[in-house]
Formats: structure tokens, sequence, C-alpha cells
């Protein structure tokens, strides 16, 4: 199981706690003087673009930011609710460093580096500082000082909030640093402006192409480095709480030229959304899994009770959570959480007029502490839950299902968090790192902030220190034979000319996605899924219909060519999920579980990072591993009894 | 609310088109059977679903995370932004805030500072430029204090708050007689004035925000309020006298 | 003086500076109106009255250019202000809906502003001129003033410009205030019916005279 030549992570060697240390002291610097020579493209303005573009313009470096909303404020970063960890102990209930760690990998059931996660946790501390010195406005206690919370699983208080908008302002905040470094001109920001391919020379990433989504224009950049930070690629699924348009393009792109895909199949799904309630669905509104740490989950007990909620008397309740797992109770792990509340639905057990929902009940919490108390926790929540439902949750129980939430798989990164393509660095959602199979609540604010602000601008450092980098010109023929290729792709999206929808196509994805590649998976069902699926890539290339033209705003267009890569993508999806014979994490086989219905891994098979190399149109993808080691965290069975 | 899922609604549906920036538009009538459970902007997906089918381009209009938050959609519903419910945005209106037979009139934003790009989509990247001009702390990433060494009282962590909450969706030029931005300038100034990081650069921050605000090409404040009712985030106009406060004292102290 | 240009050319400090001027004049309706109430006493005691300001001589003429001065920068700087709204939105909403803050007062400054101009036009024109320019018309100062506001023409001249006044005010008070950054939600609602009962009182104060004149039989016609 040697990891080949090609997967060399880089993590430092040496103890534990000072192996960031010493490598960043290991890593070459540039002189303050030298570091407007260099320029740097960033893709995507959420957290970690935001974060990294702003931070390597106080460095000194050029930097070329971009991104497909109208302002980069409006990242799919700012939709995070419930906050951000971070080991600073406030609290003094036993957090450190080392405890952050020590539950993101066993919460990420053993399937992350522990030098990245280590490194995770140990910067954690320094982004409070950054947000606060910011002047991000997170919860205060009436001394002054900052509050925390418990959040999704952990036993300690070290979550911080700002409200239920805690990603919101995070990305403000990083978005205002984004914004001083325009003012200062070292940053130049492209809103409405979607990368399509990336150029590579001589085997490194040197430049992007980007389409002007208002005027259809295509455009080539080139760079010193390329920093993807586009999200993940929970939209394959149609149905997902991430915005309309996240999308995996970038990604797969640069997938196409050179960088390995990791751990495809693990995605997330999250157990605290508004159901769906009917076929029109856009979307799914995830309310903060904070919920949770008032909110009683349960199901009636006896299959099809169609009686109101107030009316099923305590003892005919089955607080399913609680009774299978007496010490977490409603606070277990995301996927614990969620597969629980598809089995009660399964058993047909599940609540409202689709069957497809459990009660999330905070009557009790009520009752113990007063409505007031609730009002200032959730009121947010409870009055988006209202908006979207017409039902009030105040008067009676919420209705919640799982959907598609995070995705922990990305383009594969050293400890660098450099790709396999050279030059080409990927933060945040969009890389496979830290999270291993399973993300623990408010660790993706604290890993898009980690990248962007402490990461990322040393290691980028060390590439263009270390490589010598020739001078490039846009004119080159590298940019040529990319700006045509996305050329050609997009006017064979216009003269499809058939008769099914992009939203139709999207659509039909997400629900084979849903069914066979989602919460829970079956080697025939994968099967089966895989020849839809390749089906279903040819029927839209034959079959879809795009109308307008590509010389102005064309939302259809955008949508169609981010579908496209969906189709291809979701084929690596499934085949990483069909190959990986064990359940961890957000990949739950159910060929590989307990007597009890538990997840069951398998260390002495799968405990390595699977990394997909893209190997032309008419080759399979071959599979690489990256052996995990684990020296400091035990190896066991995840228990939340 | 609520109550009535199982009917459908007629609805007659006045939808502004434009092809571009510098073309004239017109409203387009369109007719629609919505379900009271969906949310407006999904009202919209099934009318482009249903002109796409018959070969007719769609109506763009801006959205994203549909779910309140990004600041992405706008519309003028009914001559209301973000459409007739308090503190909603657009994609967070459900149909069955509108009655059977309701007509709907859509259209974009409205100010010079906000041409339309198409259809109902805008350009609101003058809202970016008024932040560059100050709505930020002047700190590098580095290793600055520790958190905990800037105690902040309670009670202005939590207005700074309430005026961070602004999500840049513009409503507020939208709604204001005048198409001023004083609403959204005054909760960046306000949030930043509240909290004693924004201090050493109040003065340069008040004085530059708002003349950048006006180099933009928005109205002046007559103090309808009109902003505050728009706002999805119900930001208090309380904040435009904390600005006009800031700018004042500002213009005194600036040498 | 660059920062006091620097000052005027944003909105902001416009309306610092309209609703200073707008306070100052509001200062002098309510003198206006206290020294009017001498009518209460007849139109001798007003005479008298008006007769001490006549003495103050060279300190009434600085008063007065002041007054002018202060309706000229604050008319002048309205518009100039209601130019820049114009400009912000060329193209209008085909529908238009009140979001239900803005009140009847709000949405008419513009109009009963220039409502009142023109009333101050025709008062001056009526009385301050013809007494500086010594019309024998006006020589018992007076007795002109009941003739003019009880005669028919005069009383709604008067009356529309009583009203153009209380809409002003009613919204510009409070909205001074605001402008001024003197609000503070401790106290906001205070400011808000403090100004809205002045703004009546004024009204009320000044539609008096004439209604009481009127019903005691002191009238033009009589």
């Amino acid at each position: 199981m040697n990891a080949p030549p090609k997967l060399d992570s880089k993590v430092p060697s040496g103890i534990l706690g000072d192996a960031w240390t010493n490598h960043k002291f290991a890593l070459p610097l540039i002189n303050p003087a030298n570091r407007r020579k260099f320029k740097i493209v960033v893709v995507g303005t959420g957290l970690a673009g935001a974060s990294a573009a702003a931070t390597l313009a106080e460095m000194g470096y050029k930097v070329q930011s971009f991104c497909i909303q109208d302002s980069p404020r409006r990242a799919h970063s700012i939709a995070a609710q419930g906050g951000i960890n971070a080991a600073k102990n406030y609290k003094g209930d036993g957090d450190s460093v080392y405890r952050l760690f020590y539950d993101t990998v066993k919460g990420g059931d053993y399937r992350a580096r522990e030098h990245n996660v280590h490194r995770l946790a140990e910067v954690s501390v320094n982004i409070i500082d950054q947000c606060v010195a910011q002047g991000v406005p997170f919860a205060r206690e009436y001394g002054g000082l900052l509050d925390n919370r418990s959040f999704g699983g952990a036993q300690v208080s070290r979550t911080f909030y700002a409200r239920g908008q805690t990603g919101q302002q995070l990305l403000l905040g990083a978005y205002s640093a984004l914004m001083r470094q325009v003012s200062a001109g070292r940053v130049e920001v492209r809103t409405r402006c979607e990368m399509v391919d990336v150029v590579t020379l001589d085997g490194i990433a040197r430049g992007i192409i980007t389409r002007d989504l208002e005027t259809g224009a295509f455009e080539r950049h080139s760079a010193d480095a390329v920093l993807l930070c586009t999200g993940g690629y929970s939209n394959a699924f149609y149905l997902s709480t991430n915005a309309k348009t996240c999308n995996v393009t970038a990604a797969w792109r640069a997938h196409k030229r050179g960088a390995f895909f990791a751990n495809p199949c693990y995605t997330q799904i999250h157990p605290t959304c508004i159901p769906v309630s009917g076929e029109y669905q856009s979307k799914l509104t995830l309310m903060s899994e904070s919920l949770r740490n008032d909110g009683r989950v349960w199901v009636p007990k006896t299959k099809g009770d169609q009686r109101q909620p107030a009316l099923i008397p305590e003892s005919e309740r089955d607080y399913y959570l609680e009774r299978r797992y007496p010490s977490f109770g409603n606070l277990v792990p995301r996927d614990v959480a969620s597969r629980n509340a598809k089995s009660v639905c399964d058993e047909g057990r599940g609540v409202g007029s689709t069957g497809l929902s459990v009660y999330l009940d905070f009557a009790d919490a009520i009752a113990r502490e007063g409505r007031a108390t609730i009002e200032a926790r959730y009121d947010n929540l409870f009055q988006m839950y209202e908006r979207i439902t017409g039902e009030d949750p105040y008067s009676q129980p919420m209705r919640i299902f799982p959907a598609v939430h995070y995705t922990m798989g990305g383009l594969w990164v050293d400890y660098n968090l450099e790709s396999t393509l050279p030059g080409l660095f990927v933060l945040g959602e969009a890389n496979f790192s830290d999270h291993g199979s399973n993300r623990l609540g408010a660790s993706a604010l604290m890993q898009g902030l980690a990248d962007g602000y402490y990461v990322v601008p040393a290691t980028v450092t060390a590439h263009l220190a270390g490589r010598k980098l020739e001078r490039i010109d846009t004119n080159h023929d590298a940019f040529a034979e990319a700006e045509a290729t996305s050329r050609a792709r997009f006017d064979k999206l216009l003269n499809i000319n058939g008769s099914r929808t992009v939203d139709q196509m999207h659509r039909a994805l997400g629900q084979l996605n849903w069914d066979h590649c989602g919460m829970a998976r079956t080697k025939q069902g994968l099967e089966q899924a895989l020849k839809q699926v390749v089906q279903l890539r040819e029927e839209f290339w034959s079959n879809v219909r795009v109308l307008g033209d590509g010389r102005s705003l064309n939302q259809a267009l955008e949508h169609a060519g981010r579908v496209a890569d969906f189709m291809e993508f979701s084929e690596l999806m499934m085949k990483d999920a069909l190959t990986r014979e064990e359940s961890c994490g957000g990949h739950f086989r159910e060929e590989h579980q307990t007597a009890e219905g538990e997840a069951k891994r398998d260390d002495e098979n799968f405990c390595h990072v699977a990394a997909w190399e893209y190997r032309g149109r008419d080759q399979q993808h071959q599979r690489h591993t990256e052996a995990l080691s684990f020296e400091n965290v035990q190896l066991t069975t995840r228990s939340y009894k | 609310m609520g109550g009535h899922n199982d009917e459908t609604l007629s609805l007659t549906l006045n939808i502004w088109r434009q092809s571009g920036p510098d073309t004239a538009g017109d409203f387009e009538t369109h007719s629609l059977e919505a379900s009271p459970a969906m949310s407006f902007l999904e009202m919209l997906d099934v009318v482009n679903e249903n002109l796409q089918r018959e070969g007719r381009e769609p109506f763009a209009f801006d959205h994203d995370c549909r779910e309140g938050i990004c600041g992405m959609c706008s519309l003028v519903i009914n001559g209301k932004p973000h459409g007739p419910e308090s503190e909603t945005t657009t994609c967070q209106l459900h149909m069955r805030s509108f009655n059977d037979g309701d007509v709907i009139w859509i259209e974009p934003f409205r100010a010079k500072a906000f041409p339309v790009l198409r259809d109902l989509i805008i350009d609101r990247s003058p809202l970016d430029r008024i932040i560059q001009a100050g709505g930020y702390v002047s700190v590098n990433t580095g290793a600055p204090q520790d958190a905990n060494a800037l105690p902040i009282p309670k009670q202005n962590a939590d207005l700074a708050m309430d005026a961070a909450a602004c999500i840049g969706c513009g409503a507020c030029v939208a709604a204001c007689p005048n198409a001023a931005a004083m609403l959204f300038t005054a909760a960046k100034v306000s949030h930043l004035a509240l909290l004693p990081q924004g201090a050493p650069e109040r003065v340069s921050r008040a004085l530059g925000m708002v003349e950048q605000m006006d180099a933009e090409g928005f109205g002046h404040c007559t103090n309808h309020y009109e902003c505050m009712a728009a706002c999805p985030k119900g930001i208090s106009t309380d904040n435009i006298a904390r600005m006009n406060r800031e700018y004042l004292r500002a213009s005194i102290l600036s040498r | 003086m660059h920062a006091l240009r620097r000052f005027l050319e944003t909105s902001v400090g416009r309306k610092t500076v309209l609703a200073i001027t707008g306070l100052s004049l509001f200062g002098f309706v309510i003198v206006h109106l206290l020294g009017n109430f001498a009518l209460f006493s007849g139109t001798e005691a007003f005479n008298e009255y008006a007769q001490k300001l006549e003495d103050l001589g060279p300190v009434l003429m600085v008063a007065e250019v002041g007054l002018l001065t202060l309706f000229v920068v604050h008319m002048g700087l309205a518009l100039s202000l209601h130019r820049q709204s114009r400009e912000a939105r060329p193209d209008d909403y085909r529908i238009r809906a009140n979001m239900g803050r803005s009140t009847v007062a709000s949405r008419s400054m513009l109009i009963t502003g220039l409502a009142l101009g023109v009333f101050l036009v025709i008062h001056i024109t009526d009385f301050r001129i013809k007494k500086i320019m010594g019309d024998p018309a006006v020589a018992d100062l007076g007795q002109a003033v009941v003739e003019r506001i009880t005669s028919p023409l005069g009383l709604v001249i008067y009356m529309g410009g009583i009203i153009a006044l209380g809409l002003h005010l009613r919204h510009a008070l409070q909205s001074a205030f605001q402008t001024l950054g003197l609000s503070h939600p401790r106290y906001a609602d205070n400011v808000r019916y403090v100004s809205a009962a002045s703004a009546a009182l004024i009204t009320l104060g000044f539609a008096a005279i004439p209604l009481y004149l009127l019903f005691t039989g002191q009238g033009a016609s009589s």
C-alpha cells in the first residue's frame, strides 16, 4: 500500500505539536520588495478565497480574485449558521489544541491526516484573534468576554458564534479585508466571472481561462500560482443545502488538467434540514444543528401514526437518539443522526405528509428555560422555519429531515495544500483534507479560514521562491488551446437544441445520486447507477436545450456548463463509493455494518486516501492511494453509546 | 399563514423583460398555477421551465443561497422590494402570502447606480465600492492580541451585530423614494463605530464612505424610513442617525 | 475652508446645514407667532410690538438679512438635494407601493416647502416691503394685518400657508434631529411626539388668530 511517488503528502516528520512551526521555518521566504513581481490568481471569494486573497495582498503579492456572484460578499460561506471552533479553552472546561485535534480525527472516522488536523487545531486559536481584530461581532457575555457554546457532538464549549449568522460575519470580516486591499490597489476583484479552465505550462499551473458572465467574453489570466477556493460539490445531488450556483466546475476542470480528485464519495448529510414539500423544490434549507442542543428528536412508536404530535402521549413517542445513544443523545455526530432518521422513516414511522421527516421538539426546553431563553438562542431559526413551512415551532415540533450539506472529498492536496498539479493550490471545502470522512460541526469555517489566513500564505511563498517560473504571456499556445476548448464546449451546449431543460437534467442526476450514492449505498445500487449516469450524460449532450446566445448574460448556459461537469463528476463519485468497500463517516455501505446497524470500517484495507487520476476522455480513471498512519490517536471504532 | 396547502393559486404575472443595459424594457404577461407552498423564486423557476419548453428564453433573475442570507436576490414585487412580507427576502417569500387570482407585478430594483443588466438583474457593484472606501478595520493577518484582551460590553456588541446583519441586497435603495444608500452605508459605519476595533479609523471611514456613496449617484436621505420597512434584516434607521453623527464629528475633527 | 467645502459637497453635509437652518427658522416661527399673539390684545398692542422691533434699527436689519440668508440657504440646499435624488432614479417603478413608514408630510416636503416660499413672498410684499417703502396702506400695521387675514382671499392664502407650515414642520422637526444624529433609542419616541405636538401647536396658534378675529367681529368685513 505504499503511496506512489505521485502522492507525496510532504507531511513533516518530528513531534506532532512542533511540526507546523518547524515546517514553516524550513519553507523558503521571499523578500517583501520582490513579492509584487508575483501574480496570484484566487478563484472563489468564500472564507478560504477571500482570506487568502486579502492576506497574500497584504504580504505584497499582486492578486486577482474571481467570483461568480455579483459581489465577493455573497459566497456560500455566508450561509453557515452555527459557529466556528477554536481551542481557546475560555470556558475552562478542559479544552486544548490536542483535544480539538483528537476530536476532529476521531469525528472524521480516522480518514484524515493527523498532521493536517493538528495544524488546523493549532491555528484555530489565531483565527479567533484575527477575526475579533477585524471587528467580527461575536456573541459576548455580560462581562464583555467572548461567549462559547457546545456544538455538534463536542463535549466542551469551544464554539464561537455570532447569533445564527457566524458564517456571514466571518465572511464579511474576510471580505472587508479584501475590500481594503482592493482600495489599496493590490487586488483586482472580478465579479460575475467564472473560471472555465486551468492553463498549464510544463506541467505547472500558470493561469486560468474565465468567462465573463455578463458579456460571455472569454479571458486569459496568467499567474505564478493559482488558488482554487471554489467550495464543494453537494449540488451534484440537485437538492442540497448549498446555494444554487455552487458547483464542481473549477475543481473538475483542474482535475482534467492533472489534479487528482480525492475521496469524492465522502459526502455529508446534515440531519437538521427543512423537509421537501413538493416537486418544484429548488433547494433545501438547513437549520443550524445547534438546535439539537435543546431540541429532542422523536417519532411515534407505532408505524403510520397520523395523529397530531401534541396528541401523541409521551409513552408512545420514541426518542430514538436518546434511547440508542444514552451518553450523547441528541448530540450524536451528523452522520449518525442522519442515518437514524432515515432508518426510522424507512420503518414507516416518519412524520408529515410525505412521511419523510422526524420531529425536533422544543417543548421541554421551553418549559425548562422559558420561551425568552429559547427565543434568544434560536429565534432567527424559528422564524426561518415558520416562513418556509407556515408552522410555528414554538407551539408544535419542527419537522426535520437530512439533506446533503457538505462534501469532505475534494481535490487531493499535500501538506502545503498543493495539488498534484504543481502551482495549483486548493483551499477550503474544495480540497479533501482535514475532515476525513465526516466533518464535525463548526469546523468548516475553521478550516476555510485556517487555509486562507495561515496555511497558504506560507506555502505559496515556498512555491514561488522554490520553483523557477518562466515569465508567461497570455499569447502562449497553452492559453490559446485552453480558451479554444472552452469556447467549443459552450458553443456545443448552445447548438444541441434538444428537448429537455438543463434543470430537468440536473434534477434527474440529483435523484440518481440521492437514491444510490446518498445516505446509504449498496454495491448493486451503485453498479446500476453507474450505468444510468453514463446514459444520462449521453442524453445531456444530445438532448439538452439551452436557449439564447453566448454573447450576453445567459443563466441557462452557465447552469448547463456546470451540470455537464456534475454529470462527469458523479460517475467518479459513484465509482469511489463502489470501490471503498467499508463504511466510514459520510460513506455508508449497507454491506458493511455491524449487527446494530452501525458503520463498520475496514482499517486493514481502506485506511487510506483514494485519489483519482484523470487519464483522458476514453480512459478509465486511475485510483491512487495515500496510506494514513495514526501515531497519536488510536484507531478505534467510534462509539457514541 | 398556511392552512390551504392543497389549493393552487391562479396568478397573472407581469414580469419585466429587458435584453440589456442599453435597451428599453417592458412588462411581459404570463399566467401560472402555483402552489402556496412554493417559494417565490420556485414560482419563477416554474415560469422559466415552461418558457423554455415553449422555446422562449427564460427570465434572468439573481438568486443564490435561497435561504435569505447571501443578499443576491432582489425584485420589486407589487411595488415592494422583496415583496409584501416584512423582514423577508424574495427567496424566503412563499406563495402562501398571495391569493388566488392575484395579479403580480415583478420589476427590478431601480436606481441610476444600479443599472439593469438583463431582465430582473441589476449591477450592485457600487455597494462594494462604498465598503472599499472605509468599511474595514486596517489589520493585517498576523498575530493580533488575544481575542479576550479586549472586552466589549455586551450591549455594544449586540448593537454592532444588529448593524452588521446587513446582507447588502440593496432593498433600502430600492425602497427609498430618493434611491439613497444611507441605510446600507450607515449599517457598516455603525457596526464599526460601536466597536473599539473601529475607533482608530472612525474619521476617515465616515468621510470616505459618505463621499463614495454620493459619488456613486445615490440620492439623499429625507428620513422617510421606507428603507427600514423594506430591509429584510430589519436594520434600524437609528444607524443612519449614528452615521450622521459620525460624519459630523469626522468633519469637525478631520484635518 | 477646504474642510467646509468638502462637507458641503456631500449629501449628508448639506442635509446637516439644511437641518440647522431649518431649526433656526423654526425658532423664528415661534418668535413670530408669539409676536402675532399681540393681536389678541388688539391692533394697538400689535403696533406697539411692531414699533419696538422698528426701534431696534440696525439690529433689526441684521436680523432680517440673517433670516433671509437662512431662507435662501435652506431652500437652495433643499432644491439641490432634491435634484440629486431625482437624478438618482431616472426610471421610476411602474407600480409603486408605500412601505408604510413614509407619511403624507414626509412625501410632500418639497411641495409644502415651495408653498411656504410663495406664501412668504406674498407675506413680505404685503407688509414688510410696503412698510419699508412707507406705503400709507400699512401705516396702521395692526389694522392692515387684520383686514388682510380676515378678507376671504387673504384668509385662504393665510390658511394655505399655515397648513403648509404645519405639514412641513410635522416631518421636519424629527427629521432634523435624525439628520443631526440627535437620535437615541431611549428618547427617539419622545422626539417624535414632541415634534408632532409642536407642529400641531404652531399650526393651531397661527390658525387661531384670524378665527379669533372673525368670531369676535374684528374682521375686515366688520
